[in-house]
């Protein structure tokens, strides 16, 4: 077993649908198997008591026969799971199989299959299996294939679609790149990996088969030979006034059996891929608090974003994980602060506590934040004068932001003019038209859009122009302060030089307060003034640029400097950090980078590192920060001379 | 002008499909037990009869000539006689079609509508206790066996309190025309509507719920909060607009598995439509009148997923046209 | 020079070449997409060939190539000089022993289903190089020759409980584990994280050192092939533009765009000198529709009317270093100052 078929088992378990449908299905499956077993009437015996109401002699009453129902429920079961059984392995076994070689193998036999595949979509597939059954006579087994002969194609597609993800995962290329024929990788690799889905989809296909059957047997299509529940409902119906048991007992069965399946099914989804239950939403409504009293009016030399201990928790299932650990920083008006870091340091989950647009499942637990010397966060919670959260006031107006991938970012079935309009017209609702348009021309020729493209979907742009098509819609409205999000990341290295170059410019021309979040340690080193380095949920060390890249104090922030290759410099070997998890780190005591460090002592293991003031603006948290620093300084001397 | 080519396209790629459904049928005829004669002119058809459908299908001909005959009498629209009533089939469906279009269109509005109302609530507040139990009861809503809930809601509303028609489309004494006319036979579609659309609408609230909340996930959307948009307009404008891609498809492929359930909920409340007169002639081994049933019905749905294709063509710029 | 190793010669690589008839009737056809265009690299024993180029520069579609993952439309791969393009079967699965890879995403890289020591024994099992009851032992001895220790640990471990670092070593050891003599590498560190990236580095370099491995390392990062390869070679839209030996290269480059990607890595260690920016003709370029002359006329700062007419030769320039450009002596003495006024 692996971990992750222990997980799912037990994730389905733990659901109260999943206990609930197994629990059905076994009874059901149980009461199937021991029918003959157990000392039930025979189902087909006619006796005197016609049409007698449910009572302790008859549980479920009898029908027009004077045949008891309960057992006929019972015996009906057998019918039902055969039908499920039978069509389900049967569609299965097909169409896992073309699935499969349609998949692999591509060329001329998937576009076949493929076709296949969607003309069966587009045939009403009942009325199929009804002509089917209409001409050939109604009988189980032929029932049974002529619902599998319509249901193969729908795991044949999902076969399918699985083998293609599946066949370029590196795995399954490293396999067949180590010598591996194709027969092994399918045993081993490609069938293993994606059968969980398509057995996934079994219990919905058993559900279908079985109201499918059900559905014959009403129309008068059912086995003649068998006690099947729709046949049951199909009798009953003609005497539903007088003996109303006879339809209820066998279609609560039928709801019962093929509810539990697709509630099964639909458990095991949600346990495979728990995301699936929680993600997305709208933002949930937290608690605030009134604006402080006594705020100063702001100078110049109020700092235009100032962070006290802010700290940001997320809740995964029963664990709570500190993201953001308790955050100081402050930027002046003007000024440009590169947040540097690993992945999973909390470096983009700052960005969205700034913004407040975090996810439902992320708190913020403490911290205050204050944008131009007005609170609008205090202990953790928003601030909100006269009804309005003081954060909305501030949005795209004052605080924008240029996320990454702009690809997801913009709307993707609106064109970018569109949005950039619909932003200018939601903050200056008076706008008109003509000036709306002119504005957006005019912010297009900043950034370097050529004006044709403006009325393009985002899709229709490049990865270079879309990413100007974000900048574009964070500067619609003349912000002061811009967030920006790993800016650059996954476009090309010139493309990224040239946004990074209109990054800079746009700063200096409009007097931008720029925060650059980025795991790029270059691009921050160009681009702003201030650097702070984050690791495991805090800020580490903290300073102007040139200095923390010439003398950094923390051991991790040498680190990371170190492991960068130089384009033009000396080649000296890189540093690295053991492969380690940074998430376990945060968990220990003492200081967080103990675990990696080369330098660590017990002191370090113990102890939690104060904030060392070094002096000029460098902070660092680090219990040797000062002799670091000190070293650091003289080795360079040397190098230098 | 692109969205015509588009739709040519469209049309061009169902061609072969239509010859594979006709193909299917042609194939069923000649392998199903018995004289193909006798299933194509209806048992007990009057020897003369007999002859004219052997001659204009060419049964004495060899198998790939009868297939050119075959779909050469299709493409006159004949779908030769009813068997029980001797009258052309093509003719007896077509006065059935209004009828199920009623029941299946207003169901399927319905179903739709609510489904996507409720859905999108529901995932504003994914993994809550109500966004469960809902989910739980939309998977039991389709469950349910749709001629199953009408016999129950014939039982309460109709034998138990009396309240609504119990069969038909219409009272037999009632008005044919003007206002009472219309009332009445929304009096009588309302049990066998309800049933319909209640096996659909979970079917909805599931696809609206996962598409919407998955929609509310994407960074788009994060952006739009970001910019300012109050949180109404990001559902409407952001989320709804791009959840309704995945909705419009599922709507257009399932039609024909609403379809289906029309057929039993119409033997259920004797609505008289398509599938009512498909229970009939299962009833009396009238084949020429399933086979046309059944051809009728799959260029129905192929007309549908066209229509949505074009639908979704429109809602998507990204679709290439 | 010595004879190369392996040798990709003048490799073309076009997708999408035959549309269907009814896209073509339609006029919906995809377009065809040239993933390489004229490839040549020669790969000489121990030694590191890096191949830089954005994405669709070809560089990938070369590598795949190179592992017979893919088979090229036209040009050769020749191994120790015999010509094995259209190797298949047992010929194929020698080649395959002789010639590994590793690749970029190392979070894919296991099967999730496997321990590791069951994905690190599959490639011996695969050659039959070591009898069963050795399998453990083998398995055991690679896992510490990348550094993961304790190795016992590691092998009884599944994919899900490790670190991207650790994911990527653990490929490494299967890439290595049958002793091959060459090993593509495509971005083997470009999805991890900085500090962890280094160290992988370092383990694929001290490897080199102990058994004489040759690398082709792709990458589109300059400062890395620089760090991992003794000559490197740029591509661009499908061609390599310039290739020499890395200090050379980077030193004097001979080709615009070379001088283009060297000026716009970010470096952190400079003074705070603000750099200038050439702001670019054109936007990132398209596989489908080659531009007619020189393919990065488009975006050359230094593009003249020669270059939107012929197609520049590859000129040789002492040293090991070639580029394709009509202006390359002239760009290796003055770099992308040359004919600025022109």
């Amino acid at each position: 077993m692996t971990p992750t078929l222990v997980k799912t088992v037990r994730a389905t378990v733990r659901s109260w649908p999943g206990v609930l449908s197994l629990t059905v299905l076994l009874g059901i499956t149980a009461a199937a198997l021991a029918a003959p077993i157990l000392s039930l009437p025979d189902p087909a015996d006619m006796a005197f008591d016609l049409y007698q109401p449910p009572s302790s002699s008859f549980w479920l009453g009898t029908d027009n026969f004077g045949r008891d129902i309960f057992s006929r429920v019972v015996w009906g079961a057998r019918v039902a799971l055969m039908v499920a059984i039978g069509a389900a392995l049967l569609s299965i076994l097909i169409g896992s199989a073309l699935g499969a070689v349609a998949g692999y193998f591509g060329g001329w036999i998937d576009g076949l299959l493929s076709r296949i595949f969607d003309i069966f979509l587009l045939i009403p597939t009942f009325f199929l299996i009804l002509l089917i059954v209409a001409l050939f006579g109604a009988s189980l087994p032929l029932t049974i294939i002529a619902i599998a002969l319509t249901t193969w194609p729908r795991s044949a597609r999902l076969m399918r679609s699985q083998v293609l993800t599946l066949k370029s995962r590196v795995y399954v290329q490293a396999a067949l790149a180590a010598g591996a024929p194709h027969w092994w990788v399918i045993v081993r690799h490609v069938i293993p990996n994606g059968i969980a889905p398509i057995i996934t989809d079994g219990t919905i296909l058993m559900g279908m088969a079985i109201l499918t059957e059900a559905g014959l047997s009403f129309l008068g299509l059912g086995d003649q030979n068998m006690v099947s529940w729709g046949s049951m409902i199909f009798e009953g119906q003609r005497h539903l006034r007088l003996a109303p048991w006879m339809s209820i007992a066998p279609g609560v069965a039928l709801l019962m059996l093929v509810a539990s399946l697709n509630l099964l099914g639909d458990s095991v989804n949600f346990a495979m891929n728990p995301q699936l239950r929680t993600r997305g939403g709208a933002p949930k409504r937290r608690a605030s608090v009134a604006p402080p009293k006594g705020e100063g009016p702001a100078t110049e030399e109020t700092p235009i974003l100032q962070v006290e201990d802010l700290r940001l928790e997320y809740t995964v299932g029963n664990r709570r994980i500190a993201a953001v650990d308790g955050v100081s920083f402050s930027l002046p008006r003007g000024g440009a602060l590169g947040i540097v870091g690993e992945s999973g340091c909390g470096k983009s989950s700052l960005g969205s506590a700034l913004l407040q647009t975090m996810p439902n499942n992320a708190e913020l637990t403490a911290g205050n934040v204050r944008y131009d010397g007005r609170a609008i966060i205090l202990g953790g919670k928003p601030v909100v004068e006269g009804g309005r959260s003081r954060i909305d006031a501030l949005r795209w107006t004052r605080i924008a932001t240029i996320f990454q991938s702009a690809m997801n970012a913009l709307n993707p079935v609106t064109t970018v003019r569109r949005q950039m309009m619909d932003a200018l017209r939601l903050h200056r609702p008076g706008i008109s038209r003509a000036d709306a348009t002119d504005r957006i021309s005019e912010v297009f020729d900043m950034i370097g859009i050529p004006r044709s493209r403006m009325n393009a979907y985002p899709h229709q742009l490049s990865g270079g122009m879309r990413q100007r098509a974000m900048i574009a819609l964070s500067l619609i409205l003349e912000p002061e302060l811009v967030i920006a999000d790993e800016p650059t990341t996954a476009l090309d290295m010139l493309i990224q030089d040239q946004i990074l170059g209109e990054i800079a410019d746009l700063r200096e021309r409009l007097n931008l307060s720029l925060i650059l979040v980025s795991h790029d340690m270059g691009a921050v080193a160009e681009s702003c003034e201030v650097v702070a380095v984050m690791y495991a949920g805090r800020i580490v060390e903290i300073a102007p640029t040139r200095r923390i890249f010439d003398n950094p104090a923390h051991p991790y922030s040498r680190t990371l400097i170190g492991a960068l290759p130089s384009l033009t410099g000396p080649l000296e070997k890189l540093e690295s950090l053991p492969a380690t998890d940074t998430a376990a780190a945060a968990a220990a005591t003492g200081c967080r980078f103990a675990h990696a460090c080369l330098a660590a002592t017990d002191l370090c293991r113990k102890t939690t590192p104060p904030a060392m003031n070094l002096g000029g603006g460098h902070v660092c948290e680090c219990h040797y920060a000062e002799d670091f620093a000190a070293e650091t300084a003289a080795d360079k001397r040397e190098v230098r001379a | 002008m692109r969205l015509l080519r588009y739709f040519l396209y469209r049309v061009m790629q169902m061609f072969p499909i239509a010859l594979f459904i006709v193909i299917i049928n042609f194939a069923l005829i000649h392998m199903a037990p018995g004289d193909v004669s006798i299933l194509l002119a209806g048992e007990g058809a009057d020897p003369e009869y007999m002859a004219s459908v052997r001659q204009s299908y060419g049964l004495d001909k060899p198998l790939y000539q009868q297939l050119g005959a075959y779909i050469g009498q299709l493409l006159q629209g004949d779908l030769g006689l009813s068997f029980r009533t001797r009258e052309p089939v093509i003719g007896i469906i077509a006065e059935r079609v209004p009828a199920t279009l009623l029941l299946a269109g207003t169901a399927l509005v319905l179903a739709s509508v609510l489904g996507v109302v409720i859905g999108s609530f529901m995932a504003r507040r994914p993994g809550s206790a109500l966004d469960t139990a809902v989910t739980t009861l939309s998977i039991s809503l389709f469950s349910i066996p749709v001629f199953w809930l009408g016999l129950m809601l014939i039982l309460l509303f109709a034998v138990t309190l009396r309240w609504l028609p119990s069969s038909g489309m219409m009272s037999i004494a009632g008005p044919r025309e003007g206002i009472g006319f219309v009332l009445d036979v929304a009096k009588h579609m309302i049990l066998p509507v309800i049933s319909l659309s209640a096996v659909w609408l979970g079917q909805y609230v599931r696809l609206a719920r996962s598409s919407v909340s998955e929609t509310l996930a994407e960074p788009y959307v994060t952006t739009a909060r970001a910019i300012g948009f109050p949180e109404r307009r990001v559902m409407t404008r952001f989320a709804l607009r791009n959840a309704m891609l995945p909705i419009v498809t599922v709507l257009g492929l399932e039609l024909g598995l609403l379809l289906s359930g029309a057929v039993l909920t119409e033997t259920v409340f004797s609505w008289p439509g398509l599938g009512r007169l498909i229970y009939e002639a299962i009833l009396s081994r009238d084949t020429p009148v399933i086979m046309g049933a059944f051809l009728i019905m799959s260029f129905t749905v192929m007309l549908a997923a066209l229509v949505t294709d074009l639908l979704y063509a429109t809602l998507d710029p990204r679709v290439r046209l | 020079m010595s004879k190369p190793i392996l040798h990709l010669d003048t490799l073309r690589m076009v997708y999408n070449a035959d549309p269907g008839f009814l896209s073509r009737l339609t006029g919906r056809a995809d377009p065809p997409v040239i993933a390489a265009d004229d490839v040549t690299l020669e790969l000489h024993a121990g030694e590191t060939l890096a191949v830089v180029g954005e994405s669709g520069s070809g560089k990938t579609t070369a590598g795949r190539i190179a592992t017979l993952q893919e088979r090229p439309t036209s040009g050769g791969v020749l191994y120790e000089g015999q010509e094995v393009t259209g190797l298949t079967g047992a010929a194929l699965k020698a080649f395959r022993a002789k010639v590994q890879m590793i690749f970029q995403n190392p979070y894919d890289a296991l099967n999730p289903r496997l321990t590791v020591s069951q994905s690190l024994a599959e490639p011996l099992m695969l050659h039959g190089l070591v009898p069963r009851s050795g399998l453990r032992a083998a398995v055991l001895e690679m896992l510490e020759a990348v550094e993961l220790r304790p190795a016992e640990s590691f092998a009884d471990a599944f994919p899900s409980e490790l670190s991207g670092g650790q994911l990527q070593r653990i490929a490494i050891a299967r890439a290595l584990i049958i002793k091959p003599m060459v090993v593509i590498a495509d971005e083997p560190v470009s999805m991890l994280d900085v500090s962890i990236r280094s160290g992988v580095m370092n383990l694929m370099r001290g490897i080199q050192r102990d058994t004489g491995v040759t690398y082709l390392y792709i990458t589109h990062d300059l400062s890395v092939a620089r760090y991992m390869a003794d000559r490197i070679a740029v591509m661009y839209l499908g061609a390599v533009l310039e290739e020499g030996p890395a200090e050379s290269l980077i030193s004097a480059a001979a080709h615009p765009y070379t001088r283009l990607l060297i000026e716009a890595a970010p470096e952190h260690r400079a003074t705070a000198v603000k750099r200038n920016r050439i702001r670019l003709p054109g936007d990132a370029a398209s596989q489908s529709g080659l531009p007619p002359g020189c393919r990065f006329h488009p975006r050359c700062p230094l593009a003249q009317p020669i270059c939107r007419e012929k197609a520049p030769p590859r000129a040789a320039l002492g040293g090991g270093q070639t580029a394709s450009c009509h202006f390359a002596h002239e760009v290796k003495k003055t770099g992308l100052a040359t004919m600025t006024t022109a």
